[in-house]
């Protein structure tokens, strides 16, 4: 990183001698001046807390020489007496928000503590306990991945693209989850229809807890609250019951996404009713906590996997008939019925598992996530069993092969970039083959309809960082691998692979990202 | 009966009364379209020599025309109901009520003049009385016919939206920066003495020196302040224009004084919850915005993103790319949030910009009449003045002095607004007046010509 130029923070200390102590970490003044405003909103906004711990045991040492903190120390004085002479009048930059009240000088002694804490390279998201992540407030604890804005997006993205939406009723019935949805409830009168999302290396609970929000959020507020109440028995007919169950190997993962569960869906009760949302249950805080669980668990344990499947059985025992794919299936499945298929259990596996090197956490990671992020969220540390795939790609190995058992239809990885969103491509194409060729029956039975027995995997994507924006002019849109063209979203880096059984989902984000219409309809 | 005030009366007069009278001599002798109303005749007999009749007929035939629409909607209404023709109606009605109380007025005029004529009446306190009724009502008419050709002029589109005011200095260095700053607070807290709800949509100040006034200003980028209340762009549609400043800077060493200016916008803002029927879904509204002409940038990381990095930056950019307009917003920590708050200015600014664009034609002809009255965004329409603790306006031609109450939000700014409001209302009369003639003139020339044949 090069050295930030002596004459930048005299800048910043004329503006703010609190800039020039967060210009270290943020690098250039405007960003230092957006988080110092966001410090001073924060702190404005949660009463004081009764004793703010020391700050200087919580961080980690600097990561720089002696010699190097004595000078930042020496640099940081000194503009400290820059500051000082200037008075304390410096509340311009929190007008922005409503109200100064920086008057008090406890209130100043706190932002003071926090920024203390953030230019001492401490991530901003575990300065201020929370990021916003959709319209979700994710609350960030140490020990525990920070929620990225990649992830955000590609979350938000798959809620647009693969969720069936509650509150539109034509857009979105060609989802094929939506089409399935209907099928079942009608066959089953609306009962036991569930929608299950398995987020594995929850972390924070986020992704899990984005999409159970965005399937389940009252319809687009008040303004169609009319429509609502005129039809509660089609909306109750329709709406599925949404399940996520969460898995994290860290314990303090597993209780803060349970602390999150609690502080999003707080007030849930209230606005439902207000809205006049029909669920035949109340769906109150405590049905959520029923919907929604998280529990600590190591993915790679075969107790686990088994565990999982009494978890499954014992909750969908009165809909275990309504799994088995004669009914499942109907309509544009039908010829696919024959095929002793196994159960579906969830319906869609997404995960954001550690996917670093050893090498690229080395030299790629930022100084801040090496010092203060959890490790084991960011490098998978299993000793790899059978050689078959780099060190850093073990997880997605698991994750496919956990797949093939859960049989889900939607199922999203997040990746590190261009290469290996390739390289688990890759895998997920050869663990089809493999999987039929292991399976003469089915292999055997698929030729005899004549129907394709190649890839489980119909629609393979790659998403890049932000999937809903075009991408650039030096961005392809479809890479080859294994001679199959592979349709790349978005610009950025490669962040995301998509893999869906059936077609794609068709609504209005189908060709989302693309600069040409991909699918046609 | 509590006569109103002479002065309002005599502003009313002289605004209304100097250009208008001549073209409706002429009008009314010449063209066909215009029917003489019996009472209106009959007042123009008996009129004082100091009050002439202050509606142009031109007007007062379209009010009649439009009465006539409005009977007639509302008689189909009776038998079939039709929310459209509902809504014209609606519409309709206000120009119907202020023809009605203006005929009321003028009858009742009329029977107050056959009766001071008819000297039958040797009662001297009943004349008295006669005449003192007669001079009120006189008076009333003038405001009578001002809210008549007010409720006539086209009522603008965006009247009961929310509005964004965009605030951006002009030219003049980091004076007008510091500038700006104090107009932002100035409508802010104006918004907050009157009570109304408002949102910092933008807040973007340079790096640079703090300011040494007392006055705390900072040196502003840009700043959008969103009103959130209905109704709040008509409130501020004055507002728009070149606020030039006069005053000494801090910065100034030698104590002259230095003139900036200071650009504010006034947008239409599209409420999130209404029922109006903008609806940015439908692709003739003047907010709908297709997604595949906007570009959607977000902050490109240099690194390897994702888990490698743990950036705050949530900055978003929108680009129309049709007319280039963009938007940048990196209000919020969170992306989604910078996401809506983008979408929603770039909705505005291009659904201002639509409208202009639609309206030039209308526009020409305007300024073709009014060209001295003709503002655009490059024309000051307001001047303050420090040293001379003076705030005034260049339209409504209104001074005022307090200029720290002005710049706190406080009442004297109330006053400049009013005022201003009060001249575009009038300049709307002008300008409904200039039209209304040509088409009559159009149509004679037209009727003239079949007649040579």
């Amino acid at each position: 990183m090069p050295r930030l130029a002596p004459s930048l923070f005299r800048r910043a200390a004329r503006i703010s001698p609190r800039l020039a102590t967060l210009l270290p970490v943020c690098r250039t003044v405007a960003s230092a001046q957006a988080e110092l405003r966001w410090i001073r909103e924060h702190v404005r906004k949660t009463p004081p807390a009764p004793a703010p711990a020391p700050p200087s045991k919580q961080h980690a040492p600097p990561p720089f020489g002696n010699r190097a903190r004595a000078r930042t120390r020496a640099r940081r004085a000194g503009i400290a007496r820059v500051g000082a002479y200037r008075s304390s009048a410096q509340t311009n930059l929190s007008r922005s928000g409503s109200g100064s009240g920086s008057g008090s000088r406890a209130t100043e002694d706190r932002i003071a503590h926090l920024v203390a804490r953030r230019g001492a390279g401490e991530p901003l998201q575990y300065v201020l306990g929370t990021q916003p992540f959709g319209d979700l407030e994710i609350l960030c604890e140490k020990g525990v991945l920070i929620p990225r804005p990649e992830t955000e997006a590609w979350a938000s993205m798959l809620a647009d693209l693969a969720l069936p939406s509650p509150s539109s009723s034509s857009s979105c019935s060609s989802s094929p989850l939506r089409g399935r949805g209907r099928v079942r409830g009608q066959t089953r009168e609306g009962k036991g229809l569930q929608l299950r999302i398995l987020d594995l290396c929850s972390g924070t609970g986020c992704i899990g807890l984005s999409l159970y929000a965005r399937g389940t959020a009252p319809p687009t507020s008040r303004r169609w609250g009319a429509t609502d109440e005129r039809e509660p028995g089609m909306r109750r007919a329709q709406s599925p019951v949404w399940r996520v169950f969460g898995f994290d190997v860290e314990p303090r993962a597993v209780r803060l996404a349970r602390k999150n569960l609690r502080h999003n869906f707080r007030g849930l009760q209230r606005s439902h009713a207000a809205h006049g949302r029909v669920v035949k249950e109340e769906e109150g805080e405590e049905e959520v906590k029923t919907r929604v669980t998280f529990e600590q668990a190591d993915i790679f344990t075969d107790t686990w996997m088994t565990s999982l499947d009494d978890d499954n059985d014992s909750d969908n025992d009165d809909d275990d008939d309504d799994d088995n794919p004669s009914s499942q299936y109907t309509g544009r499945d039908e010829e696919k019925r024959p095929s002793r298929r196994r159960r579906r259990r969830i319906d869609i596996l997404v995960s954001n598992p550690p996917y670093i090197s050893q090498r690229g956490f080395a030299t790629d990671t930022a100084r801040s996530v090496r010092n203060h992020e959890p490790r084991r969220a960011l490098v998978p540390s299993r000793p790899l069993s059978p050689a078959t795939c780099a060190p850093e790609d073990i997880f997605y190995a698991r994750l496919l092969e956990i797949a093939d058992t859960l049989r889900p239809r939607v199922a999203a990885f997040e990746v590190g970039d261009m290469a290996q969103a390739m390289r688990v491509v890759e895998m997920a194409i050869a663990r089809c083959h493999r999987r039929h060729r292991r399976r003469p029956e089915e292999n055997e039975q698929g030729d005899r309809d004549g129907l394709l027995v190649s890839a489980r995997w119909d629609v393979l994507e790659i998403w890049r960082d932000w999937p809903d924006c075009l991408p650039s002019e030096a961005e392809e849109d479809v890479v080859v691998i294994c001679g199959r063209r592979v349709p790349v979203r978005g610009n950025g880096h490669g962040r995301l692979v998509f893999l869906s059984e059936g077609p794609i989902p068709r609504n209005r984000f189908t060709n989302r990202g693309f600069r040409r219409t991909f699918y046609v309809e | 009966m509590l006569l109103p005030a002479q002065w309002i009366c005599r502003r009313c007069i002289t605004v209304l009364a100097r250009p208008l009278n001549r073209p409706f001599i002429r009008f009314a002798s010449t063209s066909r379209f215009v029917i003489p109303h019996p009472t209106c005749v009959c007042s123009q007999f008996n009129k004082p020599p100091d009050t002439t009749s202050t509606l142009p007929l031109v007007l007062l035939e379209r009010a009649r025309n439009i009465a006539k629409e409005h009977d007639q909607l509302a008689a189909t209404l009776e038998s079939d109901f039709d929310v459209k023709t509902a809504k014209r109606v609606g519409e309709l009605s206000p120009v119907v009520l202020a023809l009605k109380e203006w005929d009321a007025a003028q009858s009742s005029i009329a029977e107050l003049a056959a009766l001071l004529e008819s000297k039958d009446a040797k009662d001297e306190e009943l004349e008295q009385l006669a005449r003192e009724e007669l001079s009120s009502t006189y008076s009333s008419l003038e405001i009578l016919a001002t809210a008549l050709s007010a409720s006539l002029t086209p009522r603008d589109p965006f009247a009961d939206m929310p509005c964004m005011l965009e605030i951006r200095p002009g030219p003049g260095g980091m004076e007008g920066r510091y500038f700006a700053d104090a107009v932002f607070r100035m409508y802010r807290q104006y918004c907050a003495r009157v009570g109304l709800r408002t949102r910092v949509v933008k807040y973007e100040v340079v790096d640079g020196n703090e300011s040494s006034t007392g006055a705390n200003e900072s040196p502003l980028q840009e700043a959008v302040l969103e009103v959130q209340d209905a109704g709040a762009y008509d409130r501020f549609r004055g507002e728009a224009g070149m606020h030039r400043v006069q005053r000494i800077p801090s910065t100034e060493r030698s104590g002259r004084t230095h003139t900036s200016a200071v650009a504010v916008w006034v947008l239409p803002s599209f409420p999130e919850d209404n029922l109006s029927d903008q609806d940015t879904n439908d692709p003739d509204s003047l907010f709908y915005v297709s997604p595949s002409e906007v570009r959607e940038e977000k902050m490109r990381a240099s690194g390897a993103g994702g888990q490698h990095v743990n950036k705050t930056e949530s900055a978003i950019r929108l680009t129309h790319e049709p007319t280039g307009v963009t938007v940048s917003i990196q209000e919020s920590r969170s992306q989604h949030t910078n996401r809506k708050l983008a979408w929603e200015l770039l909705r505005s600014r291009l659904a201002q910009r639509r409208r202009e664009e639609r309206e030039e034609v209308a526009m020409a002809l305007r300024n073709s009449v009014l060209s001295k009255d003709r503002i655009t965004r490059g024309d000051k329409i307001r001047t303050y003045n420090y040293s001379q603790d003076r705030c005034s306006d260049h339209r409504s031609g209104l001074d005022v002095h307090n200029l720290p109450d002005v710049l706190d939000g406080g009442e004297t700014l109330d006053k400049i607004m009013d005022s201003t409001k009060e001249w575009l209302v009038q300049r709307d009369i002008q300008a409904l007046t200039a039209e209304e003639e040509a088409t009559a003139a159009g149509a004679a020339s037209k009727d003239a010509k079949k007649a040579k044949r």
